[in-house]
């Protein structure tokens, strides 16, 4: 079951990869970006990461794809059309997708083979270690994304300083 | 029980597409969008090997702090490329040359 729904979240990304790519408007890319990101999304629930999955439906789904959407509603209101993108040096990004696939392709075949079932995971304990272990980490996150709410406001302002 | 290398040939197929979106696309709200693919290919990496080493969290941890770079470079990207979309009317790179050679 677990394993058919992870090729069913492959499966979605690897399309809504292919949409972006080729598709001429932003609107239609941030859509497939929406699909992309809910799939990885479901991705990390199949590989009990469960945290990371509602943190990324949240703050990916629910932040950053409303913030790229104001974005496009927002650098495409003086042409009065909708935003469409073109694509340059395509040639440069075929052989460079390319040649990183044969890079990395290889490198699969040196895995250790797992062994071990995915029950043992629990939301406690992962608690326990983000606030035990990690909780330095946890409170200079929490004072990075301070400092870049402050710069985004600032950054995004009309008032001229 | 899923095998480690086909998750990361999702992450490959991730990373390689925000590669090809960064150099092909012209506007930088599709650049924004490669980065976040980039992203989240390395996120999917570290969640996938933190498979091969339960009860260790790192792997996890490292993802949960990877999407909270991403959320403050977004924010910041985006706040960026809107203010220069206001000074340059235009929110593509190539168009915004003041720092270039004139020759």
């Amino acid at each position: 079951m677990s394993a058919f729904a992870f090729y069913g979240f492959a499966g979605i990304i690897l399309v809504c990869l292919f949409v972006m790519v080729i598709t001429r408007k932003v609107m239609h890319a941030a859509l497939a970006l929406l699909g992309c990101l809910v799939s990885v999304a479901g991705i990390f629930a199949v590989l009990s990461a469960e945290v990371i999955a509602v943190i990324q439906l949240m703050v990916y789904a629910g932040g950053i794809l409303i913030l790229i959407l104001f974005g496009i509603m927002l650098t495409g209101r003086l042409s009065n059309k909708p935003l469409q993108v073109q694509s340059h040096n395509v040639w440069v990004g075929v052989l460079a997708g390319v040649l990183m696939l044969f890079l990395f392709i290889p490198l699969a075949d040196s895995f250790p083979v797992q062994t071990r079932s995915l029950e043992d995971a629990s939301i406690q304990a992962f608690g326990i270690t983000l606030f035990s272990t990690y909780a330095f980490a946890f409170e200079l996150s929490g004072l990075l994304l301070l400092v870049s709410l402050i710069a985004a406001a600032v950054a995004a302002s009309s008032r001229p300083s | 029980m899923i095998p480690v290398e086909h998750i990361f040939y999702v992450s490959v197929s991730l990373l390689v597409t925000g590669v090809v979106l960064i150099l092909t696309k012209r506007n930088a709200l599709m650049m924004l969008m490669g980065l976040e693919l980039i992203l989240n290919a390395a996120n999917l990496n570290m969640i996938g090997f933190n498979q091969l080493h339960k009860p260790a969290w790192d792997g996890q941890m490292a993802g949960l702090f990877i999407v909270i770079i991403a959320v403050c470079e977004a924010a910041v990207g985006i706040a960026i490329i809107l203010q220069a979309y206001r000074h340059y009317f235009s929110s593509v790179p190539d168009q915004i040359s003041d720092l270039k050679d004139p020759w």
